[in-house]
């Protein structure tokens, strides 16, 4: 079975893009007597301490001595919480794209809104007005959420973590409306087609 | 630099943004539905439109008129109406397909095997991209709903 990326992050672990922490004690555990390296002088063939053991297992790279000015290799779990490489400039667009497109279209409703509602105010109209205004005030809510959240995703000044976050609340807070936009659609269907049936049964009959 | 499909969702998080697709996706598919059937019925109006042109003069009488007459619309004022609808059908059905793309490019993402894919870029567009082509339609049906409410 294929193990999925969202597993992978469950466990915390990381892949091969994920950057380095270094961490000496992660890498080698303290031994009290150094190992013979070929610096010291202690065997001019690299390969002679490989044929002295007659266990079969040979750790070369434990033998090996790393000065300290030679960065360490990375070890392989890295929580990526701990990256803080900012989100680059394609993700960033998108996330602020999205964040424009739901400014747009909370302008929208809300311009609707408080059209319908000024009407109702001040002419006194009917049921009709009173239903566009709060649907329309009702769908805008989620919009300017959305927006705000995704609007700060990949500031200078956000932490990944606070990006991640960030990113699932905007998209969260689009869940109302679509739930209530494919609800509303669903009904207009719905009830589209039957009344589509129910001239068609009338008109047949006649 | 870091890429949006690097972020680090927690559980929750990829639980909110599952949840969103999947209603994303239904309302792409209603979408798309709702404006194929627009577009039908535009095809069927005008099939009908250019039956009754053809053959209204020969079966109309004098002694039986018709159930219903609607007036006389020219040609014109009906392909204006006729090309106003079918635009708005191909818009909902454009925002249903887009809607759609997001809804699966975020599902993707949530159980992507690999992460070179920019499948959270992609939905970002798509959904931007839909929410434009939603603005535009609220825009048109609000403010003709306003206007007849206006007139009424």
């Amino acid at each position: 079975m294929t193990e999925t990326l969202g597993e992978r992050r469950r466990r915390g672990e990381d892949d091969a893009t994920a950057p380095f922490v270094l961490d000496r004690s992660s890498v080698r555990p303290p031994t009290t007597e150094p190992p013979p390296t070929h610096e010291t002088g202690a065997s001019p063939n690299p390969d002679e301490h490989a044929h002295d053991e007659h266990d079969g297992v040979v750790d070369l790279v434990s033998r090996r001595s790393i000065p300290s000015s030679e960065p360490l290799p990375a070890p392989a779990a890295t929580s990526r919480a701990n990256d803080t490489r900012r989100l680059d400039k394609p993700g960033r667009r998108a996330a602020r794209w999205l964040a424009w497109a739901l400014v747009v279209d909370a302008l929208v409703l809300l311009t609707l809104a408080f059209t319908s509602l000024g009407r109702l105010l001040d002419e006194g109209a009917g049921a009709p007005d009173l239903l566009i205004g709060s649907v329309s005030l009702v769908l805008a809510l989620p919009c300017v959420l959305g927006a705000r959240h995704l609007a700060g995703v990949g500031r200078r000044t956000s932490t990944p973590t606070h990006d991640a976050h960030g990113f699932a609340q905007g998209i969260g807070h689009l869940r109302a409306l679509f739930v209530i936009k494919a609800t509303v659609l669903f009904m207009t269907l719905g009830l589209g087609c039957f009344a589509f049936w129910l001239i068609a049964s009338l008109l047949a009959l006649l | 630099m870091r890429r949006l499909a690097e972020l680090p969702f927690d559980p929750r998080d990829e639980r909110a943004i599952d949840g969103t697709a999947r209603w994303m996706g239904a309302l792409g598919r209603f979408q798309v539905l709702a404006g194929a059937l627009v577009l039908f019925v535009s095809i069927g109006v005008v099939v009908a439109w250019t039956f009754a042109a053809v053959t209204a003069p020969e079966i109309e009488s004098d002694t039986t008129p018709p159930l219903v007459r609607l007036g006389e619309v020219s040609a014109l004022q009906f392909g204006s109406v006729l090309g106003g609808i079918v635009f708005l059908g191909i818009l909902v059905l454009r925002g249903g397909v887009l809607l759609t793309d997001a809804a699966e490019d975020l599902e993707h993402h949530i159980h992507a095997t690999d992460e070179d894919a920019p499948y959270l870029e992609d939905a970002l567009h798509a959904l931007a991209n839909a929410f434009f082509i939603d603005a535009t339609l609220l825009a048109i049906l609000g403010g003709g709903l306003v206007w007849l409410g206006s007139l009424a």
